[in-house]
């Protein structure tokens, strides 16, 4: 691994990996919180639209107990005055789309006497006073009056009566698509006196919801005071109210029907368990439901939605916001990022500051790195660059004054290498021609000492055979005498020899023709034996060929086979001894006739001595008192010769101890010589300037 | 069954005898120029000309040596054109034996190089395996020496 990295690696990536752990701690941290901040502003925009719808229900159904209040402590009986006081109340309240008293059967005795002054469209046809005042659309919202209908199967008053009486609320109710199977007898409103808040239903195309009041006079149920409120721009309501752009709203009922769905307003007065909201409202309206705020999947459109909900504690409602994740999740998304690419635009400032301040350090130990390897490559002529005072500009500048004194070093060892070389060229040349002035002595001496030993041999050599002729040619000239008569005899029995070995080698040739014919004869007996082996295989493949018939023949021809193979056994046999026979018999024949033509040379040069033999007698004789005046001085010369090579030698072992001596000087020299070569070399690697 | 027992080498062989018509001495042969390796000669053998092969120069690479003992053996050669024969050269074709046809057992080793090997049989200290005629020419040498052969 380079350095440049090592340094990064040991510098940025502990900083790296601590930036890293923060930065996600940082941003998960950072996500959550902006997570919570955008679920709390769900929840809030939930709660503030339950708390307006709160306020208008509570006032709704407070004015129909204001009105049942006023019955109850004096107005009731007096028709007249009570229809007037209803309409008084609509008028007064541009919200409301109907007021209205009911009274029981004949509550007040009046059901068949005619108040003056009382409109008619108050009473039903029984006389029963029943004035409902609403705004009449078809007359362009003028208040107009006519008597209640449905009070035996309406929420609005038999629900109220059953109430009161402590019946279930729903007996005798018939309302359009019922009420949720999970209704579980809740009241509307809280409280000492029962308040109906009924279920929102359409009349007329207006989505009505109506608030009662009983009339409680001496304990008894005499009557109801109400209000009607049309819910029809209770969507667009919501809608206006939303603080998200994405926000969709359900609203649930006392009874457990959709009152709006701003997504789907189909959906609108159905049980909520018919709905496919039914898995968001069911744990809702079962008050299961945890309070937080939870990201679901819309059942309709599919996509994850974040929900709140809220509670209308007038009328039981329930108010479920609902945002799309996108619109949540978007700008957390986008903060999180923002602050990525902060870290990240740090972080990589951060690695380029790293970056540039390696590379000017590395630089340098690199330069440094480079000078070192150039004067180990015996480059001297660089010049080293050296700038700062930190450390590596310490070591550059150390560097350079290192360059510098080798440069001069190398200068002086050449010059001093040069001078040696000539003063060992001096040496070897001087010390060679010394070597070869000993050896041309200790050769020249010792060819003179070799010269005089030989002579001296020689003499001494001379000097015994004199002396042995001198006392010997005495007796010789008897001995020759004696010899010639034996030499007579030698030539006899020689002569004889000659004979007999002629007549020897004569029998041999006849011999060797004899093995000869033996040969041919036996060669004769093997192509027999052969050609009956040949004839007996036939005879058998024939006898196969003829199978049952065949097979006696077989046998015979078998053991003809047998015969056939032994004789050709025997012939090898005597062909083998014969070859033997006739090999001995033809060396012998060439021995013996070299024998014959070596005694004939004998027999010849017999002759030739006796004849010599006779004229060395002759000359011995004559030559003793000559042989005896040589000898004299042969003797003198002998003793002189030994005195000069006994000198000579000692001469020639003082010349050969010189040669050794100046031979070792020279190979002194030489290995001087070689030592200032090597030196040289080793220097001629360096350059220098 | 007869083997007429030869040797290549110093591996002993035999030949069915039945598939035999003759076993002939060494006479010379007249050279085929231009023949395929393998092909000794012709031998002219009751008034037909019959080629030999040299089983030991086919096996070994090296011809038959001349001696006394090296034969021609004469065979029907049934992969042949009807009635063709064949001849054989062979070392030491001296001896015959009779052995019984359940004695012959297959070697076990594949022979892809000389197909013509065949069963083998214990005779005496050793084994002896028989030479199958039908098998002992290639295809190409078949064609050559047998040109109405088959393919």
């Amino acid at each position: 691994m380079k350095l440049r990295a090592k340094i990064l690696l040991a510098s940025g990536l502990p900083l790296l990996l601590l930036v890293a752990v923060v930065a996600i701690l940082l941003l998960q941290r950072l996500f959550s919180t902006q997570l919570d901040l955008a679920k709390d502003s769900i929840r809030a925009e939930a709660e503030a639209i339950a708390q307006r719808l709160e306020e208008e229900n509570h006032r709704t159904v407070q004015t129909a107990a204001t009105m049942a209040l006023a019955q109850e402590h004096g107005l009731f009986g007096r028709r007249v005055d009570s229809a007037a006081y209803a309409r008084a109340v609509l008028e007064a309240n541009a919200e409301f789309t109907g007021a209205y008293f009911g009274y029981e059967p004949d509550a007040d005795g009046r059901d068949r006497s005619t108040a003056a002054g009382l409109d008619g469209r108050a009473l039903d046809a029984t006389g029963r006073f029943l004035p409902y005042w609403f705004r009449d659309d078809a007359a362009g919202g003028a208040l107009a009056l006519t008597p209640l209908v449905d009070m035996d199967i309406s929420y609005y008053y038999r629900g109220l009566r059953n109430r009161v009486s402590g019946e279930a609320e729903e007996t005798g109710i018939s309302l359009e698509n019922g009420i949720s199977q999970l209704y579980d007898g809740r009241a509307p409103v809280a409280g000492s006196v029962p308040l109906m808040i009924t279920e929102p239903y359409i009349y007329e195309g207006k989505l009505i919801v109506e608030q009662t009041a009983p009339i409680m006079i001496d304990g008894r149920f005499r009557g109801l005071a109400g209000i009607d409120r049309a819910l029809t721009q209770i969507d667009d309501f919501l809608r206006s109210q939303r603080q998200h752009q994405s926000s969709e709203f359900l609203l649930v009922s006392t009874r457990g029907r959709i009152i709006s769905a701003t997504g789907s307003p189909e959906l609108r007065t159905l049980p909520l368990e018919g709905t496919p909201y039914a898995p968001w409202l069911e744990p809702l309206y079962r008050g299961e439901a945890p309070e937080d705020v939870r990201q679901l999947d819309d059942p309709l459109s599919g996509s994850s939605r974040f929900v709140a909900a809220a509670a209308i504690p007038t009328g039981s409602w329930q108010l479920v916001v609902s945002v799309d994740e996108a619109e949540i999740l978007g700008p957390v998304r986008a903060e999180v990022l923002k602050t990525l690419m902060v870290i990240l635009a740090g972080l990589i400032v951060a690695a380029a500051i790293a970056y540039l301040f390696t590379r000017a350090l590395v630089g340098r130990v690199e330069a440094a790195a480079g000078t070192a390897e150039k004067v180990a490559g015996g480059d001297l002529t660089i010049r080293v660059q050296a700038e700062g005072s930190d450390e590596t500009g310490v070591l550059l500048s150390s560097l350079r004054h290192m360059v510098d004194s080798l440069a001069g070093l190398l200068g002086r060892l050449k010059s001093s290498s040069v001078q040696l070389l000539s003063t060992a060229n001096e040496i070897t040349a001087t010390s060679r021609k010394q070597e070869q002035i000993n050896n041309d002595i200790g050769a020249s001496t010792s060819e003179i000492a070799a010269s005089t030993s030989e002579i001296s041999a020689t003499a001494q050599e001379l000097l015994g055979v004199m002396r042995e002729v001198s006392a010997s040619s005495g007796t010789t000239a008897e001995v020759a005498a004696a010899g010639r008569t034996d030499l007579d005899s030698l030539q006899d029995t020689m002569q004889g020899l000659l004979a007999a070995t002629s007549s020897i080698a004569e029998r041999l040739e006849v011999m060797a023709q004899r093995a000869e014919s033996i040969g041919t004869v036996v060669t004769t007996i093997t192509k027999v034996a052969d050609q009956t082996n040949l004839l007996s295989l036939n005879a058998a493949i024939e006898a196969e060929k003829a199978g049952e018939y065949g097979a006696g023949f077989a046998v015979v021809s078998r053991e003809i086979r047998r015969l056939a193979d032994q004789a050709a056994v025997a012939t090898l046999d005597i062909g083998r001894l014969v070859g033997e026979v006739q090999e001995s018999v033809s060396s012998g024949v060439a021995e013996m006739s070299r024998f014959t033509a070596r005694v004939r040379d004998g027999v010849r040069e017999v002759t030739a001595l006796s004849t010599q033999l006779g004229t060395v007698i002759e000359g011995v004789e004559s030559l003793k008192p000559r042989f005896d005046a040589a000898h004299r001085g042969m003797e003198a010369q002998a003793a002189g010769a030994g005195q000069i090579n006994e000198a000579m030698l000692q001469l020639r072992d003082i010349a050969l101890l010189s040669g050794e001596s100046s031979q070792a000087t020279r190979a002194a020299s030489a290995q001087l010589l070689a030592a200032v070569e090597d030196l040289k070399t080793e220097i001629a690697r360096f350059r220098t300037r | 069954m007869l083997l007429v027992l030869f040797r290549i080498g110093a591996e002993r062989y035999g030949l069915d005898a039945r598939s035999l018509v003759e076993v002939l001495p060494a006479v010379p042969l007249r050279p085929q120029r231009g023949a395929p390796a393998g092909c000794a000669g012709l031998l002219a053998h009751r008034e037909r000309t019959i080629p030999v092969i040299d089983l030991t120069l086919m096996a070994t690479g090296k011809p038959a040596a001349q001696r006394l003992s090296t034969r021609i053996v004469v065979a029907h050669y049934r992969a042949g054109p009807p009635g063709s024969r064949i001849g054989l050269m062979v070392e030491e074709a001296t001896d015959a034996r009779e052995v019984a046809a359940e004695a012959l057992v297959d070697p076990g080793i594949a022979t892809p190089d000389a197909p013509y090997l065949g069963k083998v049989v214990g005779e005496g200290d050793q084994l002896v395996q028989v030479v199958e005629l039908e098998r002992l020419l290639s295809p190409e040498l078949r064609k050559a020496l047998f040109p109405g052969s088959g393919p």
